[in-house]
């Protein structure tokens, strides 16, 4: 959320600046009331400062997630979702579907691969049991075919990266998931807490303040799993 | 040790991948009858009516995990006594606890080499042979 206007710790400082005038003033005065009630804002401000970067943390959380894209080299590859934007989830999900089509390939070759060199090597086998004299040429052929079914057997076995790769992925969308949803359901309890609060008049930094957000927020974080329009709308509700 | 090569093996495993790098290995080491399935909710059905003498599970599926089929493999009386190993990524110690506790006859840690399946299959038919 930045406008190339906006700063808001440039926007903090001034209200505290306001604030500590203000403060100065009455004591100045010896207007304890209204001393201790500025304090109390001031509070408010140091409170709603950790708020609002909760919640541009959240906003570019979910902005990395949904407009994540890779070069031009690898876009063909990437399906889109409905709004037409390849989010991270879905590209690291390509991934994984990419990668274990790569290795059915490889392995589809290997399963026709093996027996052919096999059947190579049986058939040079029989060929040096049959001869009379020791050849050469029939033992380097034994030998390379040999080598080469260990290294088809090498391949075969290096495919396993798949599966790991794949855990891998699944875990990290898995995180992101839940580290989004989890910063939404914190800002709309703070937002929440501080709504009810009568000590903390102080109004979201962003905020649009239209009416029934926040109980349209508390409903849509009641959800198991928040769609990533749901998720933009109850950014924009709470004023990220 | 000469191992009862016509046992029938269920390999259990989420990606496709690995099914087959272990079912080709199997067939390396001289397995001929083996089944797939790709998660532990699909594999309970197959054992439960097969007659299967061995399993070769994963832990990280997406329906039923592959320690909650070692449970359930070991809870059932038809099939408590069926020889298990479990080939999974998950290495932390606890787990390994976990799954022995369970009731695996063995563990490996995925990536692994085909002697080193090979080698956990004859210690673990070597032990049943044993009993």
């Amino acid at each position: 959320m930045s406008n190339g206007n906006f700063d808001p710790e440039q926007m903090i400082i001034e209200r505290l600046q306001g604030k500590a005038a203000e403060l100065a003033n009455c004591l100045g005065a010896r207007d304890m009331s209204g001393a201790f009630s500025i304090i109390e804002h001031i509070n408010a401000v140091r409170e709603e400062s950790i708020f609002h970067g909760l919640g541009l943390l959240a906003r570019g959380l979910h902005t990395a997630i949904v407009t994540f894209e890779v070069d031009d080299h690898g876009k063909h590859y990437l399906a889109h979702d409905e709004s037409g934007t390849a989010g991270v989830t879905s590209q690291l999900d390509n991934v994984v579907r990419m990668s274990e089509e790569s290795a059915r390939k490889t392995l589809n070759i290997l399963d026709t691969t093996l027996p052919m060199v096999r059947e190579l090597r049986a058939g040079v086998d029989r060929e040096a049991a049959a001869a009379s004299v020791s050849s050469g040429f029939l033992e380097s052929q034994k030998a390379g075919l040999q080598q080469v079914e260990h290294n088809l057997m090498d391949i075969l076995m290096a495919q396993g990266f798949q599966d790991l790769s794949g855990q891998a992925i699944r875990k990290v969308n898995g995180i992101l998931g839940n580290l989004q949803k989890d910063l939404i359901a914190l800002l709309t309890y703070a937002n929440h807490v501080k709504s009810m609060s009568q000590t903390l008049p102080v109004q979201l930094a962003l905020a649009d303040a239209e009416s029934g957000g926040v109980e349209e927020a508390e409903e849509q974080t009641k959800e198991a799993a928040l769609s990533q329009g749901s998720v933009d709308d109850l950014l924009a509700s709470l004023g990220f | 040790m000469s191992l009862p090569l016509d046992t029938k093996i269920l390999v259990v495993d989420d990606f496709e991948s690995m099914r087959r790098i272990v079912k080709q290995v199997l067939h390396d080491i001289g397995f001929k009858d083996i089944s797939l399935a790709d998660d532990g909710a699909t594999a309970l059905p197959l054992l439960k009516k097969g007659d299967f003498g061995f399993l070769i599970t994963d832990w990280n599926m997406p329906q039923m995990e592959g320690i909650d089929l070692v449970k359930a493999v070991r809870a059932d009386p038809r099939l408590k006594g069926m020889p298990i190993l479990m080939v999974t990524a998950e290495a932390k110690r606890e787990q390994i606890i976990q799954a022995a506790q369970a009731g695996v006859n063995d563990y490996i840690v995925k990536p692994f080499t085909p002697d080193t399946l090979k080698a956990k299959i004859e210690k673990i038919f070597k032990g049943v042979a044993g009993k």
